[in-house]
């Protein structure tokens, strides 16, 4: 997501980055890496159990589908801010797709710590309420 | 807040959040006037 940042702010859709943790972890995140998105934290992780994000077992947290990736990313310079210790590191992640009814328009749940939306799917969801609502 | 399966087509839970202000936020205020993306992340890091 970090990557696509002009084609998610070209999208016109409100970003929102819900985060376990506390407040302040959420504005350093924002500001560390300059992203022009809303970051947000449910410190209880509720509003991850309410869409029904689970926490996952040890295999989807640290086993080779999770390590491998983030190898890569050591490698070719892609780093993940090293870990300060916010939030729940067996959370499993997801993104949702909300319109202007409140009505999901996608859903995706991570499988493994690793395992993200794809960019051109979440932004292809974006463009189909857009398009509904201006048919 | 129950734990819930919610679906394509559901209406989405309105969850209230934090800002990094600590002020509470309902998470329909950002769906109110345009589509919005949640990312539900592990941590922030």
């Amino acid at each position: 997501m970090r990557d696509d940042r002009e084609r998610f702010e070209a999208s016109g859709a409100a970003v929102v980055l819900i985060g376990l943790g506390r407040p302040d972890q959420a504005g350093w995140f924002c500001t560390q890496h300059e992203l022009p998105f809303t970051c947000v934290v449910q410190p209880d992780g509720s509003a991850h159990k309410a869409f029904g994000l689970r926490r996952g077992n040890v295999n989807q947290v640290t086993g080779p589908a999770v390590w491998l990736p983030w190898m890569r990313n050591q490698l070719t310079g892609k780093r993940q801010t090293a870990w300060r210790g916010m939030g729940d590191t067996a959370q499993l992640p997801g993104t949702f797709v909300v319109d202007t009814e409140g009505i999901v328009r996608y859903a995706y749940r991570s499988r493994r710590s690793s395992d993200i939306a794809p960019n051109d799917e979440v932004l292809a969801a974006v463009e189909e309420i857009r398009r509904r609502k201006a048919g | 807040m129950p734990k819930t399966n919610v679906q394509v087509g559901d209406p989405a839970p309105d969850a209230t959040v934090l800002d990094p202000d600590d002020h509470e936020l309902r998470l329909s205020s950002f769906w109110r006037d345009r589509p919005a993306v949640l990312a539900f992340l592990r941590h922030f890091g």
